[in-house]
């Protein structure tokens, strides 16, 4: 054994440069596969312990407050498979959190009441919470997000209003809402819920083990409606534990999952390279292996000696690479969990990372030996003679006497197909390092401009301004009094939180059961940021459109009749078309009159408005709420009081018509107080508004995060399918050179220069390059119609792709040209006076 | 007859872990056109050394070397490659013809980095190589399939393809029996006939009477030198006698 690792130790030692590659691709290789694997298997464990620890409900139901009502609980008290359930209120909205050197942090926040928390979760107030003033107790992964810290003032502002808490404390959500909950006192929720718009019921539920949660669920749903006097499709949200967990996984993993395919490549790339690497070595040395033969050594140590090497090296590195493996999957793991709330302590687990590691240096191992194994093919005399494959005896390929051009592409090309067999694993390596930078590029530059996804991958109509209106509002007078306005250039009237069910099949053999946002407008034509991938948006009163996901739930292509159902009314219509959309998947599109064949009672409640280049979005607001008067939500606020009689008169008038508009569904009111011998008049004329929405911001917010999470993956990808390539072309050019170091030395001596050499050697691999790349782009194509069917439709021009290629092509060119700079150090007086 | 070649102090300094050798001491020297220089000396002498040295294959430590009055020795070592291209030939004691290459292939190899590839080009080859006495059968073999003679015959070729203005040749019967040396030895005593410049290394008496002057080595400099007898006009026991006297004087 003494011996065979002094064999090893000596090889390593003679190629110290090509065994130090080596341990940095091997290392890189161990750290990203085991990180990945380790916080794969991590992931799994989060929503577990965020229900666990926070003891909250599994399963959860939310419905919009003013469709919900006390008597749906019945069907959960009478149900043998409900265990326990319970229910909350909350209210969320987009609020500027804090004011930054950058500007306002926009942010989704639910707020619940300590009572509703303490209800749905085992939430326990901090001693504080009670003497604090306004006090608030975030989620505890907002803490980085909004750079606060216990005992902070809190301000928060939405809708022109303003409120300050007293940072209480974090904690740990449970799994509804997780992430973005706030918990204050009765008094301050009770003020939020009157001053936001959308609040909803959450309900908890547990069943029994052996129950289906699905079940249950579907089952509450149908009873309440059936037990609702609404059309509840837009406004109940159900989903299961099981659901919840699995797209929990599925979103926290899918950066370590991108991982573990990079490290695919950068194993697969070791293994190829090993098995290069010992073939050169072993022709290299093949007199030293006949020498050590006649000494005594069996050709078993010898090819022993070879294994022991890359297991030496496979060892090294691991246990370089376990540390940063473990940091990377704690790393891993905590921006996983961070991407569901989850704030708790995680230790990345540590069982994976050895696997892992153990798994890398047996592959490798393995692959040495096959190769090794060749040793025995050469008895002392045959080593002597270099082996009968270094004698060649083939036919000429590309004889010198027919160069047309420049000899070197010439000399270049003719070793490259003298040693084609050598070059499949390299090319299969520049095959996956392609296929993981043009994947990486294309995301990146697809997502690469938040335009491009405000522009295309929404699947939602981006104007500046969204009026939803209230009251007795005639949508064509409403709308025609806007776009009179001469900063509008051009309205649109569309629905606000309307819901159908669909499903595949005509109407008569289908009851849909699955619920999908609905857009109306008029014209489509007209609508300028809901971009299709397939087929055109509807234009008849029979057709409608669906976003990627929709139709893929559906199982709907375009000219398939798909039924849609409204209200109990059931009809069919011809999929004319498939829309792009990354951040707003469950919708499908109808015409108005679409619309109406389902409802015909059916009028626009929402104004699309669109305002003319340079026209300032803020005042146009302040312009539109002293036209139509504030937000409906404005006049409920108790704080909205005057400072005279009757502005305070006015004002709890206001109140009282804006809670029966928004409660009661009344379309008009007018009012006439008598106070002494004045009368105070008024009406809900000036009540038009009910919601005023920045809708280009607020998607912008969205579009920033996108960017973010796909520009940080998009250049890992490219970065470490960069480094393999010149990892590997060092490995591999190094290995060239030592192998052909005579060869080399004698064409310098015939005259050619080291740059001439260095172009040779780099030129071969040029063709190899060349086929790999195209192969991998050929093989990015089904991944990335991976990423078109469960994400978006990701357009790249041809042209973007060839430019790439080109990229990549002369990148591998360049760090080979680059890698084979050793060879200005073969002297040829060395050679010859060898 | 004009220099060729010409050196000034030329020295040559080996390095080893801090213990340095010098090989090459303060050499001055001419190469003359169209002349056959031998150059001989006991092994260690300096003799393959200065060959390098005076090719361009390797630069000298001090001192200067002239082609045609141009000081090659502070060229780069890409453009000493260019030099040996355009105005050296090469023969080799070991030969280092390319193994996978064939005898053809071998000689472009040397030819097509100097020179475009023309059918003269590929018709100069094959002249040459039956001038040698490698005969078409021979061609596309490959340098395993050939004996030594042959092999070092497909050397000269290549060496001599460019038509370069000085032919060097490092013992270039040193690997070869003593037939195959012989008739390697009367190609080059051919190409001295028809006017080609040849530095010869040798330590071999035999191989040393094909040459018109011998320059003695020893511990790196010059200490003698012989004009011999011309070809046409003096037999070979003349020359004999003539080498042998002068070897004795250098204590041979």
């Amino acid at each position: 054994m003494k011996k065979i690792l002094r064999l090893s130790f000596a090889n390593i030692k003679k190629h110290k440069k090509e065994s130090v590659l080596f341990m940095i691709l091997i290392t890189l290789g161990v750290v990203l596969l085991s990180a990945s694997v380790s916080a794969v298997t991590g992931i799994k464990t989060i929503t577990p312990r965020m229900v666990e620890e926070s003891g909250c409900y599994k399963n959860f139901v939310s419905i919009r407050q003013d469709h919900y009502s006390d008597r749906y609980l019945e069907f959960l008290k009478e149900n043998p498979d409900v265990e326990s359930f319970d229910h909350a209120g909350f209210v969320t909205d987009i609020i500027k959190a804090r004011q930054t050197d950058e500007g306002d942090i926009l942010t989704d926040i639910s707020f619940v009441s300590l009572g509703g928390e303490c209800r749905m979760e085992s939430f326990e107030p901090d001693p504080d919470f009670w003497s604090a003033d306004h006090p608030i107790v975030l989620a505890s992964a907002m803490r980085d997000k909004l750079d606060l810290s216990e005992g902070d003032a809190f301000t928060i502002s939405w809708d022109n209003k303003e409120f300050t808490f007293t940072l209480v404390g974090f904690y740990e959500t449970g799994i509804w809402n997780y992430g973005s909950k706030a918990v204050v006192n009765e008094e301050d929720f009770a003020y939020l819920e009157n001053s936001m718009d959308d609040r909803y019921e959450m309900i908890g539920i547990n069943t029994t083990e052996v129950a289906d949660d699905r079940t249950v669920l579907a089952d509450f749903k149908a009873f309440a409606e059936e037990a609702s006097v609404n059309d509840l499709s837009g406004s109940v949200y159900a989903i299961s534990y099981e659901e919840t967990v699995s797209a929990n996984e599925l979103n926290m993993s899918l950066l370590s999952i991108i991982m573990m395919i990079m490290s695919a490549v950068i194993v697969i790339a070791i293994l190829i390279m090993i098995r290069f690497r010992i073939v050169s070595d072993i022709q290299e040395q093949i007199v030293s292996i006949g020498v050590l033969e006649a000494i005594g050594y069996t050709s078993g140590q010898i090819a022993a000696s070879y294994i022991a090497e890359y297991i030496l090296i496979a060892l090294v590195s691991s246990l370089v690479g376990i540390a940063p493996a473990m940091a990377m999957a704690k790393g891993l793991l905590k921006n996983a969990a961070s991407g569901v709330g989850y704030g708790g302590s995680l230790a990345a687990p540590v069982l994976p990372v050895f696997i892992c590691t153990a798994a890398v240096i047996l592959f490798i191992g393995l692959t040495a030996f096959s190769k090794a194994c060749s040793v025995r093919k050469y008895p002392p005399v045959m080593a002597f003679r270099k082996g009968i494959e270094t004698h060649s005896f083939k036919k000429t390929i590309l004889p010198l006497e027919k160069t047309k051009g420049s000899v070197h592409v010439r000399l270049a090309v003719k070793d490259l197909f003298g040693n084609a067999k050598n070059h499949v694993g390299l090319t299969v390596c520049i095959m996956a390092c392609t296929v993981l930078a043009l994947s990486g590029f294309v995301l990146g530059t697809f997502f690469g401009s938040p335009d491009r996804i405000l522009g295309s991958v929404c699947g939602h109509e981006l104007c500046d301004i969204r009026i939803e209106a209230v009251g007795d509002v005639e949508p064509e007078v409403f709308a025609g009094e806007l776009e009179g306005m001469p900063e509008v250039r051009q309205v649109l009237t569309t629905a606000s939180d309307i819901g159908v069910k669909a499903a595949f099949g005509d109407a008569e053999n289908k009851s849909p059961d699955t619920s999908y946002h609905l857009e109306v407008y008029e014209d489509y034509s007209k609508t300028s940021t809901i971009v299709l991938t397939k087929g055109r948006l509807p234009e008849h009163e029979n057709e409608v459109s669906a976003t990627v996901q929709s139709a893929k739930m559906i199982g709907a292509e375009v000219g398939d009749t798909i039924t849609l159902e409204h209200g109990k009314v059931k009809k069919d219509y011809v999929m004319t078309g498939i829309v792009n959309s990354a951040v707003n998947p469950d919708t499908v599109y109808l015409t108005t009159a679409g619309f109406k064949r389902m409802n015909p009672a059916y009028a626009p409640s929402a104004f699309d408005i669109y305002l003319n280049e340079g026209t300032d979005r803020k005042a146009f607001a302040d312009l539109l709420r002293e036209r139509y008067g504030k937000e409906i939500a404005e006049y409920k606020d108790d704080k909205a009081k005057g400072d005279t009689t009757e502005e305070k008169i006015r004002a709890m008038a206001d109140k009282k018509m804006a809670e029966a508009m928004t409660e009661q569904g009344v379309s008009y009111m007018e009012y006439a107080i008598c106070v002494g011998d004045r009368i105070i008049t008024g009406s809900t004329s000036l009540m038009k508004i009910k919601t005023l929405t920045f809708v280009r911001e607020e998607m912008e917010e969205i579009a920033d995060m996108l960017l973010i999470s796909f520009a940080g993956i998009a250049a890992i990808m490219m970065i470490v399918s960069g480094i393999v390539v010149i990892l590997i072309l060092s490995i591999l050019m190094a290995s060239t050179i030592r192998k052909q170091y005579k060869e080399l030395g004698i064409m310098k001596g015939l005259g050619y220069t080291s740059r001439e050499l260095k172009f040779q050697l780099a030129f071969r691999i040029v063709p190899v390059a060349f086929a790999a790349v195209i192969l991998g782009t050929v093989l990015s194509i089904p991944l990335m119609g991976v990423v078109n069917a469960y994400v978006c439709k990701v357009t790249v021009s041809a042209f973007t792709v060839i430019l790439l290629d080109i990229a990549i092509l002369f990148y591998c060119f360049v760090c080979a040209y680059i890698s084979a700079r050793r060879i200005k150090k073969i002297s040829v007086y060395e050679l010859i006076s060898e | 007859m004009k220099a060729i070649l010409k050196t000034e102090k030329l020295c040559k300094t080996f390095s080893n872990e801090g213990l340095q050798q010098h090989v090459i001491k303060n050499l001055d020297l001419e190469i003359m056109e169209k002349d056959f220089t031998v150059i001989m000396g006991s092994s260690g002498s300096g003799k393959s050394t200065l060959l390098y040295a005076l090719s361009g294959m390797d630069k000298p430590t001090m001192g200067k070397v002239f082609f045609n009055d141009e000081d090659i020795s502070d060229y780069s070592n890409d453009k000493l490659a260019v030099f040996r291209r355009e105005h050296c030939g090469f023969v080799f004691q070991s030969i280092y013809l390319l193994e996978n290459m064939n005898v053809i292939d071998n000689i472009l190899t040397g030819a097509l980095v100097a020179q475009k590839n023309t059918p003269e080009l590929v018709a100069g080859v094959k002249e040459l190589l039956k001038k040698v006495g490698i005969d078409e059968p021979l061609w596309r073999k490959f340098p395993n399939q050939l004996s030594g003679g042959e092999c070092q015959r497909v050397g000269i070729v290549r060496a001599i393809i460019n038509e370069p203005q000085i032919l060097f040749a490092d013992e270039p019967t040193g690997a070869l029996n003593s037939s195959s040396g012989q008739d390697v030895l009367d190609v080059f005593t051919e190409l001295h006939k028809s006017g080609q410049s040849i530095v010869m290394v040798t330590h071999d008496i035999k191989t040393a009477l094909r040459g018109s002057r011998v320059i003695y080595l020893r511990d790196g400099g010059v200490v003698g030198e012989h004009r011999m007898p011309d070809y046409e006009t003096d037999d070979i026991t003349k020359r004999k006698e003539s080498l042998q006297d002068f070897l004795n004087e250098m204590g041979w």
